[in-house]
């Protein structure tokens, strides 16, 4: 204590108050969280959220700023007592303040939890349109799949598997503020800082009900004080295509042909179009089931045939720009900027996105701040998106590009016998839609720091969106085929809107003390208490109005269409609040705890008004500083979190309700109905407890050397349980219903996440950095409420079974194989002479048909899930100018069910007929034994397949001009090539392992529930490749 | 100082303006069973959704009921596995006449039976929903299941006339004894449910217990619609029927036509629910003596119609039997069987409208190799072509409960069967004069009760066409037996391929008479989708065959 008046009062006798704003050499941006001390004293602070700090020391003394992540400066005042310090980022060490998952914004080496987070800097090159697409590969134990080639759809973001069977999507913020998931798809890439990410409850638990799933945040890119103003352009073109990898259809057949080769209808006329272009009557099969040890499909057309793959996908471009403008003065920044995104897809539709960024801070007097951040986006959408697997299963030799010469148009079906859908390559020349939405996204903060202890800031932000929905359908009459597009032959015309707006505030009180500064006591113990409340309120109102007939001539208004006028609307209203205490102590940087606790009230709870509760604690420790060996173990931890989130029943789940069916367009009589699944009044919260084991360590094992300058690895081990899953319940269709909803199923899981971050090499003309992710993760069905299985396509959902198992038929593996209803072999003992092995499996020696175990006796067969996630990204820097990044994505294990295959052996096309295969002693491709694997699409092992793949996601090319041009006005000058999904390395037959979507193959229905999320290929619109070229100026 | 008090004020205003009654925000797009059933125009809604519960646009129960029959029947066939139609259509075995005398089995190389029973499993049912045993005992228990909350939610109405509520009342026994009639008439059990709390029974019995609780609910509607004070007893059937039925379907305009509807069904339970080789004459008398109570020409019967737009109906402009013909817009889901075509009388005007024959590249054939019964010449005419039994454009009504024709030809079979000859071909004569089928009388030409039995026949299968029917006359005449028990049908006529007939490498096909052992189940067995969640108790019948 003496020691400590003495520093006191020595210092306050030679002392003036000095101030300073730290700021990062890289963008800018101010550093919150830098250790400033006067060197050769124990005087020192800490930077504020805003980068500024206060000091009180001699003018003459010398400052030493240290920040974890960035090399050590020291500056020497020489007599000024305001400063600018800019602090150059240390290579590779992804060490920064986290605030997500963390409340108040802390320094990594004190975060208790895997909090994972990507820069803009690091980026793959070629992720153009969204910002979560960025984070493809980047974080281990993020799965982001990229479903869909549509624009504007956001990818399937799974963090650690399945907390629950409804839904895997995370919790968005930006900026402190939670959003809607959809406004992702719509932010500007080019005005992101960095992305955080946690992956599981135990950061979870800060977001409480919306938490379970992990939550992503993004923070966006500020100006700093007095920072210098900076404008940057950059402009992209993408040319993107569908990836390919196997054609699915055979090239043989096994047709009726006349002598010529000509194909013959079952009548015996030979296969062509009228003059339309229409075939009115398909191929006849040769009779493979009459004749099965004859038929092959081995005849060769005599017919060009085509790739439907590639009549049903164009080449598609994109082009990217934008102008982004940062700087600030003294007590102000700002960072404003527009850019303009023209999206075509592979259906030629057009997406065009224009946002509009305006972010200002102000600091009004000493310790007050306002910061106001306004995005205005605009999105236009053309889109059609009629699924093309009809095209995929008509007979190769249908041309859907054709233009039938009496009308000018595609032909609307060209196998007119064909009970696939019509062509969706026409439809655009009968109908036209469009979507406009104006977006306006406000969010306002106040913060004000009291000169001790306290700090309170308010959020509020809204988000407004108005979308309108035009669809036009034209009359159809008269052309050559009375089918159509639409729900009427007359045309029609739909108008719609739909209003959405979503409110969220947030109140923090942060009360923080410093035992040494504070109450003069001479522990390095600091302490925070946060204090927050917050809610979310989100409104959305939908309204259409369709006309059907169109009338002879102009105008087309609903108004004036001659048939029937229908309306409609919706409405849905949520509430959420609930608030937060949170407690922090830490010792120096050597431990730390925190513990809290959530509570949440929400309109979607059942019986409404009872609050949830989610605990939390956390501890780390870091023996790094306890050694002394910083020179080559430069940061050490280890850490433990423990956790409680939710994911919250869907809106009005807790409500039972009648359907509203309004029946006759004309005379419209309403009908109340009763839902066949009828709702729960006490459905409860999802609720996920997870505890969180980590170490985080940097070392540098070779300080002088250029080899391997920093090492850092990061692992975490978390298992949890999730209770109260919610399931529909199947009940008995006597009860008049088919299931209930319930919290029916329990869950758990565990996993292990790894990441290394490792520059390589580093020397005056060459780096080298390589970071690779590697997750596993399992999750495991614990209990299912009342025993009751639950089956929906492939799945089943059995307790002590892990999520997403795949069961199927199998063929028969021996001809004595037993079948357990019933006790006996499925083939008689007498029989058995009439069967043979064929790769495997029973055949029949006359039918030439596979053997099956009967509906009732499944086995597993694999997991859709893989077993191990990983990417390899590495970036290399020649000469400081010419920069190289590539980065593959290895999934290893996960099986698919490929359910394409197997549909197209139904008409017999699928490329598995075109193969040979050698029965009782006769070899050739027969038609009767490929086409038994059919089994009415009922889910047989001979379809799984493994989906591993090793995908060369990114690979850019940068080329920094800035020194030649050598322009003093010039920042910055860089052109980028680059290529996504380039490669891919898989046995998968399919068209892309990626995209293997749940769907249900028979009826294309999405598996509802069953918390399988991806792993059945039913014609899923497969990933683009794209080749990309851009430049950034900046100024 | 003064302006950021001011900011945080507001800040702290907005952002804690949340209070717990805030929360109780009711579903503001769907009424509660609370709001609506206590008032008149509810309940009159509620009773109109029961109309849902037979079918929806996108999963329309009785549809697909009504094609499963019509394709057992042999009236029509489909080759496709949606719905579970083409496992249903596998005929046993096809043997082609002399010389060539082939067998040839179905392409499962098992019975119907074996192929339905495999497909009776969750996983068919979920996946590929192709189960046909889920569809008609949806149709019935969803009906029944609405029909009892309604009879509840009527008990407990207070707003109702008296009247309202017999006629209601009425309606809902009308309806739980339609889904009782079908069930007992196909599924070899099922349970009796009369709770309107989403709870179901666990005893399962007989197809004959079915059939009596189906009649005991249409006699209470028949007492209740008896007891509507006469002076308005239509009117105020009229009233409320038009508010409980869609305005495009077709149902009984008044009061006595339901009653007399409700005793055809009464007849039609009895009679197809016993092979006619088991008829005694005390049996035919009964079933005389409730067709007699009946429908009379001009009676108007509950008829599945579709909205002319296609839109809002129950059709959703695919899912009704008119429309999965096939036709222009829905090329390849059922086609008009052989031996439907061949039952018509030469000169009938029904076919000479009604059905068009294909041109011989366009005769379908062992459509996709699925089997030689999926051939056809034939394709039933649209409606708005003049046609009766399928549609491209929304049009015509699909009885689907009884008609007046299928009435007499009840009597009329009473009639034959009993010796009493030639009134019972009175009967089929007023029948197809009733239709406009244009044929010469066959009463009072002195046929044998052999040939008027063949008469009656032919004019069940063309006059009641695609009216649910079919199977139910396939299988109490014995057609659908298995041909080592007599059953199978002689003559009838496929479409054989010519690779069939000796010379693999032939093209085209011929149209040849053969013999077909349908070998079809008599009654099915109970769903995957009730037995695996509401197992039989004890007391239980058998649930499979």
């Amino acid at each position: 204590m003496w020691v400590l008046i003495f520093m006191v009062t020595h210092a306050y006798a030679q002392t003036r108050v000095i101030t300073g704003t730290v700021t990062s050499k890289a963008d800018g941006t101010p550093i919150p969280g830098v250790s400033v001390k006067v060197q050769g004293t124990a005087v020192g602070t800490q930077t504020r959220i805003d980068g500024n700090f206060t000091l009180n020391a001699d003018p003459s003394s010398t400052l030493v700023f240290t920040f974890i992540g960035y090399e050590a400066q020291t500056v020497s005042l020489g007599g000024k007592t305001s400063i600018s310090v800019q602090l150059i980022p240390r290579e590779g060490q992804l060490d920064e303040v986290v605030v997500t998952g963390v409340g108040a914004p802390t320094k990594r080496s004190q975060v208790a939890l895997d909090v994972a987070s990507v820069d803009s800097k690091d980026f793959a090159k070629s992720a153009t349109t969204n910002a979560t697409q960025a984070l493809t590969g980047q974080i281990a134990g993020a799965q982001i799949i990229q479903k869909s080639s549509t624009p504007n759809t956001g990818p399937t973001i799974i963090l650690r598997g399945y907390t629950n069977l409804n839904s895997a999507t995370p919790l968005f913020l930006i900026d402190g503020v939670q959003v809607n998931a959809d406004l992702f798809n719509s932010l500007d890439p080019s005005i992101v800082d960095h992305i955080e990410v946690v992956k599981g409850s135990a950061g979870g638990m800060l977001y409480g009900a919306q938490g379970g799933n992990g939550v992503i945040q993004v923070f966006t890119k500020k100006g700093a004080k007095n920072g210098k103003l900076t404008i940057d352009v950059s402009s992209k073109y993408s040319n993107d295509r569908v990836i390919e990898l196997n054609n699915p259809v055979a090239t043989m057949h096994h047709f009726v042909t006349d002598a010529a080769g000509n194909l013959l209808t079952a009548g015996g006329a030979i296969v062509a179009p009228n003059a339309d272009g229409i075939y009115p009557a398909a191929p006849a099969q040769e009779p493979f089931s009459t004749q099965p040890t004859v038929i092959q499909n081995n005849e060769k057309y005599n017919v060009p045939t085509y790739d439907h793959i590639q009549q049903a996908n164009h080449v598609a471009n994109t082009f990217t720009n934008s102008v982004n403008v940062r700087g600030g003065t003294d007590k102000t920044d700002y960072a404003f900027g527009v850019s303009n995104l023209q999206q075509q897809d592979v259906f030629s539709n057009n997406y065009n996105r224009t946002n509009l960024n305006m972010n200002f801070g102000f600091t009004l007097a000493k310790g007050l701040t306002i910061r106001n951040n306004i995005q205005l986006i605009y999105n236009y959408d053309n889109l059609l998106n009629s699924n093309r697997f009809g095209m995929l299963m008509a007979f190769p030799f249908i041309n859907f590009d054709y233009i039938d010469p009496n009308t000018g148009r595609h032909v609307v079906r060209p196998d007119s016998y064909s009970t696939d859908g019509l062509n969706p390559l026409a439809e655009r020349e009968v109908h036209t839609h469009y979507n406009k939405t104006p977006r306006l996204v406000e969010n306002f903060n106040v913060n004000y720091k009291f000169p001790k202890f306290v700090e309170i800031d308010a959020k509020f932000s809204e988000d407004a969106r108005h979308s309108e929905t035009y669809d036009l359908y034209a009359n159809q009459t008269g052309l050559p085929q009375t089918l159509f597009y639409g729900s009427n032959i007359g045309g029609s015309i739909t108008d719609g809107y739909d209003n959405y707006r979503q409110e969220y505030g947030n109140t923090s009180v942060y009360f923080r003390t410093d035992f040494r500064n504070d109450f003069h006591i001479n522990l390095p113990i600091k302490t925070t208490t946060q204090v927050t409340y917050d809610y979310t309120a989100q409104y959305d109102h939908n309204f259409s109005a369709q006309g059907v007939v169109l009338p002879p001539f102009p105008p087309y208004t609903i108004s004036t269409t001659a048939g029937a006028k229908t309306a409609g609307e919706g409405f849905s209203q949520t509430l959420l609040y609930g608030y937060l205490v949170n407690q922090t102590i830490d010792y120096a940087n050597l431990v730390g705890i925190s513990a809290g606790f959530r509570s949440d009230y929400s309109s979607q709870f059942g019986a409404a008004s009872k609050p949830f509760t989610f605990p939390r604690g956390t501890i780390y420790f870091n023996p790094s500083e306890l050694i002394n060996a910083h020179e080559i173990i430069s940061n050490w931890k280890l850490r433990a979190a423990y956790g409680e989130s939710g994911v919250q029943p869907i809106n009005y789940a807790r409500q039972v309700t009648y359907g509203n069916s309004t029946y006759g367009a004309a005379n419209s009589l309403t009908a109340l109905v009763a839902p066949t699944t009828y709702n729960n009044a006490d459905l409860a919260v999802q609720v996920t407890k997870e505890l969180e084991l980590g170490t985080d360590i940097t070392v540098t094992p070779l300080k002088n050397s250029d080899w391997l300058s920093s090492i850092t690895f990061t692992g975490t081990y978390w298992h949890r349980s999730s209770d109260n899953d919610i399931q529909t319940a199947p009940e008995p269709p006597s009860s008049g219903f088919t299931g209930f909803q319930s919290n029916l199923v329990s869950l758990t899981g565990h996993g292990i996440e790894l990441s290394l971050d490792i520059n390589a090499y580093k020397s005056e003309n060459f780096n080298w950095y390589f970071g690779t992710r590697f997750a596993i993760s399992k999750t495991y069905v614990a209990s299912i409420a009342y025993n009751i299985p639950v089956t929906s396509s492939i799945f089943t959902l059995t307790p002590g079974q892990e999520l997403g198992t795949i069961k199927t038929q199998t063929p028969l593996a021996s001809v004595g194989q037993i079948n357990p209803a019933t006790g006996a072999p499925y083939i008689a003992p007498a029989n058995a002479g009439n069967y043979v092995m064929v790769n495997g499996a029973v055949v029949n020696k006359t039918t030439y048909a596979v053997q099956l175990t009967s509906t009732s006796d499944l086995s597993n067969e694999g997991n859709v899930n893989p077993n191990f996630t990983s990417s390899f990204i590495n970036r290399v820097t020649i000469y400081k100018n010419l920069n190289l990044s590539f980065q593959f994505d290895w999934n290893h294990g996960g099986k698919i069910y490929n359910g394409t295959r197997q549909y197209l052996a139904r008409d017999g096309i699928s490329s598995d007929f075109d193969k040979n295969v050698t029965i009782n002693g006769n070899t050739g491709s027969y038609v009767a034994y490929w086409q038994s694997f059919y089994n009415a699409l009922n889910p047989l092992s001979s379809f799984v397949e493994d989906g591993s793949f090793i995908r060369l996601r990114d690979v850019s090319l940068s080329y920094d001009l800035t020194k030649l041009v050598h322009q003093k006005w010039l920042r910055s000058l860089v052109f980028t090539a680059s290529c996504r999904n380039l490669l891919t390395f898989t046995k998968y037959s399919g068209l892309d392992p990626e995209v293997a979507s749940a769907l249900n193959p028979s009826t294309g229905n999405g598996l509802g529930n069953i918390g399988s999320y991806t792993g059945v290929d039913f014609y899923a619109q497969p990933n683009l490749k794209s080749y990309q070229f851009g430049f950034n100026i900046g100024f | 100082m003064k302006k950021f008090i001011t900011i945080f004020t507001l800040a702290l205003v907005v952002a804690t303006g949340c209070k717990k009654s805030d929360l109780q925000l009711i579903n503001p797009n769907s009424p509660t069973p609370q709001s609506a059933l206590p008032t008149q125009t509810g309940i009159e809604e509620f009773t109109l959704g029961i109309w849902s519960k037979v079918g929806t646009a996108g999963n329309n129960w009785l549809t697909y009921s009504m094609v499963a029959h019509s394709i057992m029947g042999d009236e029509q066939w489909s080759s496709v596995g949606n719905f579970g139609w083409r496992y249903t259509d596998q005929v046993n075995t096809i043997t082609l006449p002399a010389p060539y005398n082939t067998v040839v089995p179905n392409i499962f190389g098992v019975t119907q039976q074996v192929e339905l029973q495999s497909l009776n499993t969750l996983v068919s049912t979920n996946l590929n929903a192709n189960n046909i045993f889920v569809y008609e005992w949806n149709l019935g228990y969803f009906v029944n299941g609405e029909s009892n909350i309604l009879l509840q939610a009527i008990g407990t109405n207070t707003v109702i006339s008296a009247n309202e509520k017999i006629v209601l009342q009425a309606v809902a026994y009308w309806w739980k004894g339609f889904a009782y009639s079908r069930l007992g008439s196909m599924y070899l059990s099922g349970v009796i449910n009369n709770n309107a709390d989403g709870t179901t029974s666990g005893v399962y019995v007989s197809h004959d217990a079915l059939i009596t609780e189906a009649n005991a609910n249409f006699n209470k509607a028949i007492t209740l619609l008896s007891s509507l004070p006469a002076p308005t007893a239509n009117d105020t059937y009229a009233t409320v029927m038009k508010a409980v039925n869609p305005p495009f379907c077709l149902y009984p305009t008044n009061r006595d036509m339901m009653i007399r509807e409700i005793y055809t069904y009464e007849a039609r339970n009895y009679m197809v629910n016993k092979k006619v080789a088991a008829m005694t004459s005390t049996d035919w008398a009964a079933v005389q003596a409730l067709a007699v109570k009946g429908m009379i020409a001009g009676d108007q019967g509950y008829a599945l119609g579709m909205d002319p737009t296609g839109t809002n109906d129950l059709s959703g402009t695919q899912q009704h039997v008119f429309e999965w013909g096939d036709n222009p817009g829905m090329p390849g889901w059922t086609y008009m069987s052989e031996r439907l075509a061949q039952d018509f009388k030469p000169g009938d005007v029904r076919f000479t409208k009604g059905v068009i024959t294909f041109t011989a590249a366009k005769t379908v054939v062992n459509n996709t190799s699925r089997g030689i019964q999926f051939g056809t010449r034939y394709v039933a005419q649209l409606i708005e072509n003049g046609g009766y039994w399928a549609t491209f454009n929304h049009s015509g009504y699909s009885p689907f409960a009884c008609t007046y024709e299928e009435n007499a030809l009840m009597l009329a079979e009473a009639s034959i069967r009993t010796g009493a000859i030639d009134p019972g071909l009175a009967l089929v004569d007023q029948v197809r004069t009733f239709q406009g089928a244009g044929l010469t009388a066959v009463s009072g030409t002195g046929l044998s009760q052999a040939l008027a039995i063949e008469e009656l026949r032919k004019e069940r299968r063309i006059g009641l066409y695609m009216r649910g029917l079919a199977f139910y006359d396939a299988r109490r005449w014995g057609v659908t037996a298995p041909a080592s028990a007599g059953g199978g049908r002689a003559n009838c006529n496929v479409v054989v391929p010519n690779n069939l007939l000796g010379n693999p490498a032939a093209t085209g096909f011929t149209v040849l008479p053969c013999f077909m052992d349908y070998n079809y189940m008599d009654y099915w067995d109970v769903p995957a989708t009730e037995f695996s969640y509401n197992p039989p108790a004890s007391g239980s019948v058998a649930i499979a065959n």
